[in-house]
């Protein structure tokens, strides 16, 4: 008897571990195919594609910056992720916490508002989105796709806001204002600092939408003043064709940041996914 | 406090965030709305004329396509690519040596920029340098044969299709948490009772799943009838029209035809796609769980 369940269970682990081992390659093979590559020079590229390189070969990452202003992107992602970042954290904490809290006219009005954009297409509204930019002069500039992506965060960390708020006590703010506190006070002071890890768990998610925001970035940009980090990624599909070994070391460029967040802060990223996607 | 004073918090706290929805969501959705109905270009203003537009594209071939490639993806992609998430969350809840590295492994494509994964992939079977040559060099083949599978119209939508539908790793986290939040003592209950292992998932786990999984296909729905980034990188709807999908169209017929009134109209037609699969999809689990529940 129980030799037999011994064989069962080893027959039934390999295809097991056949199955994760096919995935994690699918999943990480191109991008260790495409770091590797990046090291080797264009003829060895063009010699084997899969030959592994033969020296530290730093000149495509030097080449990239030289024919392309990729730090100048980088600066542009930064501020424009970071500042939205900033503005959907505030502005989500603030009527969330309102929505959750009290009773008052329109707010049926605005959660329909909110969970109706949930789910809608960006395309869709792109060409009076350019058009509005146009008009206010706001096109092709860092302000117009922080505008956008401060807002594009708004759906999602509402509710993840409110629901992280319905968890919080209102013993608390009651015993507050017994106490003479103010609204403003009992925000700050009592309520903000309860609710900072739902705030984290909003700011992760809205730190990788953005960051890897493509189709505004690349509908209401036209010059290297605002472009960001993916959106030039598509430009130099153009401008390396014909030194592709710069086009490696571009993406590897592009794709560390991210990978180096997630698997520093794993945790809580895969705690914030989840809970845009279950919440949301 | 005051009521009063209440009243003048509570409207200072809703208004930032109003303003931001209002520019960004609220103007440009009854501008497209509004538009689609118009006969508009980069060089007139919109001028009413009713369903023109809508006319128009139902009898292009281009719109006809990229409807049909749009609600291929959404099937292949709420049914193959959840399942694939769902079995791989299966494998790992029974927590197998190194399931942490694999989960971690598996979640890396789902969160780097969709255009890198596009310019990757681009690289990755370019047939001059990519790995496909050297395969073919293995096997002795002739690299004169080498297929372009992005630019040969053959094999262009499954290419794509493949740059995207095995990459679950989202789904899976999203189950794991789901399958972790099962109360321990139904299995052990189960196992008292001398439930096997395959058993206890087929009647344990998967029905206390129905819900998350309603959640994982509307997701996948929904990022099919947006999805744009890596189509665009890779072969920007063509060759021709196949792997033309409903926001490579859009964005073809706004930026290059310039013919926003007609951009507008699919504008429309994808907000309504997306409303009805939302809809459709929670009826198709709702009624399922009633169902059960009924027995």
């Amino acid at each position: 008897m129980y030799h037999e369940s011994k064989v069962k269970k080893g027959l039934l682990g390999i295809p097991k571990y056949i199955f994760m081992l096919f995935f994690v390659l699918i999943a990480v093979g191109p991008m260790i195919w495409a770091f590797l590559s990046s090291f080797k020079t264009y003829a060895e590229i063009n010699s084997s594609a899969i030959a592994l390189p033969k020296s530290l070969n730093l000149q495509n990452y030097k080449d990239a910056f030289k024919y392309a202003p990729i730090a100048k992107y980088f600066l542009n992602s930064v501020l424009i992720v970071g500042i939205s970042v900033l503005v959907t954290v505030c502005v989500v904490a603030m009527c969330a916490y309102v929505v959750s809290r009290f009773r008052f006219k329109l707010k049926t009005v605005i959660v329909l508002m909110i969970s109706a954009s949930l789910m809608l297409p960006a395309q869709a509204i792109s060409q009076p989105l350019f058009a509005i930019f146009k008009a206010l002069g706001i096109f092709d500039t860092k302000l117009g796709l922080i505008l956008v992506y401060s807002a594009m965060g708004i759906p999602m960390s509402f509710f993840v806001m409110v629901s992280y708020y319905e968890t919080i006590s209102t013993a608390l703010e009651e015993s507050a204002y017994i106490d003479g506190a103010t609204f403003l006070q009992t925000f700050l002071h009592i309520i903000l600092p309860l609710a900072k890890p739902g705030l984290v768990t909003i700011a992760l998610l809205q730190f990788i939408n953005t960051w890897n925001e493509f189709y505004f970035a690349l509908m209401l940009t036209s010059g290297d003043s605002a472009r960001t980090v993916p959106i030039a990624l598509n430009y130099y599909m153009g401008t390396f064709a014909n030194n592709y070994s710069a086009l490696f070391a571009a993406v590897v460029m592009t794709v560390m940041p991210t990978i180096l967040v997630f698997i520093i802060l794993q945790r809580q990223v895969m705690e914030s996914l989840t809970a845009g996607a279950v919440k949301g | 406090m005051s009521t009063k004073n209440k009243k003048v918090w509570i409207a200072l706290f809703i208004v930032p965030c109003m303003i931001l929805f209002v520019l960004i969501y609220a103007a440009p959705i009854v501008t497209v709305l509004y538009t689609s109905l118009c006969e508009y270009t980069v060089s007139t203003s919109p001028v009413l004329k009713g369903l023109e537009n809508f006319k128009t594209i139902f009898q292009d071939k281009d719109f006809l396509e990229s409807i049909k490639n749009t609600l291929v993806w959404v099937v292949l992609q709420s049914t193959f690519h959840v399942s694939l998430g769902f079995i791989m969350a299966l494998v790992l809840r029974r927590k197998p040596k190194g399931w942490k590295f694999v989960r971690t492994a598996y979640m890396i494509p789902n969160i780097i920029p969709t255009a890198a994964t596009g310019v990757m992939f681009t690289l990755l079977l370019n047939p001059t340098f990519g790995v496909l040559k050297s395969v073919y060099g293995i096997f002795g083949l002739d690299a004169a044969q080498i297929p372009n599978l992005f630019g040969n119209s053959k094999f262009a939508f499954w290419t794509v299709t493949c740059t995207w539908i095995l990459y679950s790793g989202f789904n899976t986290i999203i189950f794991l948490a789901e399958m972790g939040a099962v109360d321990t003592a139904i299995y052990e209950a189960a196992r008292v009772d001398g439930a096997k292992p395959w058993q206890m998932d087929r009647y344990i786990t998967i029905p206390l799943m129905k819900n998350i999984f309603g959640t994982c296909v509307v997701l996948a729905s929904v990022a099919m009838v947006s999805q744009f980034d890596i189509i665009y990188v890779t072969t920007k709807g063509g060759p021709g029209n196949s792997t033309l999908n409903l926001p490579t169209y859009l964005y073809k017929v706004a930026t290059l035809e310039n013919n926003y009134g007609k951009a507008n109209a699919v504008g429309v037609i994808q907000i309504a796609l997306g409303l009805v699969l939302v809809v459709f999809i929670q009826a198709l689990f709702r009624e399922k769980k009633m169902k059960q529940e009924g027995k």
